[in-house]
């Protein structure tokens, strides 16, 4: 329901070209779910939850891609993504050698993720199945550095995978990889089992706040 | 009346025992509260606040709002050449499923 906004709406209507497609079926990342009939109950849920099912492509007129925003989230927190995308996108239009764009992408989508408020951070949680897939993966960068706990949130770790793809074209853009985390099968409420195969999802859990999500950073800086 | 205990380190002040009893009391009350707040604010889940939970009419609502809002492109090429004409990005939406028929 984030992008019936009227403020997003507005937004998307006035700054950007929009399309869409379906990719059920057609694509191998793409995800299962139950069904969400269109006149069924919208429930909130974490920034990035649903990734596989979901994905918002901004990509410049020249083809460039601009930042990749999977799943669900939160209109503030959509709304100061695009706000952000703009200004990529002026970087992009810009004169600068492709070299200089490159390494100004990079240190502004690290800077970007780096001073998100205490909030978005405390909104981008892993949902408890994706965390658990995350759990068995041994190089996951959802894991903390220091200690190896997986509770690093999406919007952090989607900057920085965004950053080691300074303007890709589109033709060329792993999307796949872009987002993979988490289960295949997503349930919106759930936060357990995560097999399709297997199981049903279980009951909704009360989850806590990521222990690690408030933080203050001073940025990246340009090496020089 | 408590009796009057003589703090250290001022000069001739008495304190009486009941008034030091009664701060005691405050505090640990207040402590309670701050402990018993924090307790509980852990454990609700932290969600995004932004749009209340909706009900079905109004989602179905909201999404002929979104489709007709919108001059949504349905093929990607269509979208990018409109998008390199109009020199604005463009806005490239995948699901699984219907924009305007469910998941």
């Amino acid at each position: 329901m984030t992008l019936s906004e009227p403020k997003l709406l507005a937004l998307l209507e006035k700054q950007f070209v929009c399309g869409w497609r379906n990719i059920q079926g057609t694509e191998a990342y793409a995800g299962k779910s139950h069904d969400h009939p269109v006149a069924s109950t919208a429930l909130q849920t974490s920034n990035g939850s649903g990734g596989r099912n979901v994905q918002m492509l901004f990509i410049a007129p020249s083809g460039m891609v601009l930042h990749c925003l999977p799943g669900y989230w939160d209109p503030d927190g959509m709304m100061h993504e695009i706000e952000f995308i703009l200004e990529l996108a002026k970087l992009e239009a810009s004169d600068l050698p492709l070299l200089e764009k490159r390494d100004q992408f990079q240190l502004s989508h690290l800077n970007h993720a780096a001073n998100h408020s205490e909030q978005m951070v405390a909104d981008s949680y892993l949902q408890g199945f994706d965390k658990m897939r995350e759990e068995k993966q041994e190089g996951s960068d959802f894991r903390r550095k220091t200690d190896g706990d997986v509770r690093r949130t999406v919007d952090q770790v989607m900057h920085e995978r965004m950053a080691r793809r300074p303007f890709i074209p589109i033709e060329k853009f792993d999307i796949g990889t872009v987002v993979d985390y988490g289960t295949r099968f997503y349930d919106k409420g759930g936060d357990g089992c995560c097999d399709l195969d297997k199981g049903k999802p279980t009951a909704p859990k009360r989850m806590k706040p990521p222990a690690g999500g408030a933080k203050k950073y001073g940025g990246w800086k340009k090496s020089s | 009346m408590g009796e009057l205990v003589e703090c250290q380190g001022r000069e001739s002040q008495m304190i009486p025992t009941t008034v030091i009893r009664a701060s005691l009391s405050v505090m640990a009350v207040a402590l309670f509260i701050t402990i018993g707040g924090l307790e509980a604010g852990d454990d609700e889940r932290l969600t995004p606040r932004s749009i209340p939970k909706l009900s079905g009419t109004e989602v179905a609502g909201r999404v002929e709002h979104l489709m007709s809002g919108i001059n949504w492109h349905g093929n990607f090429d269509d979208a990018m050449a409109r998008a390199a004409e109009e020199g604005k990005p463009l806005f490239w939406l995948q699901m699984v499923g219907n924009l305007g028929g469910g998941l």
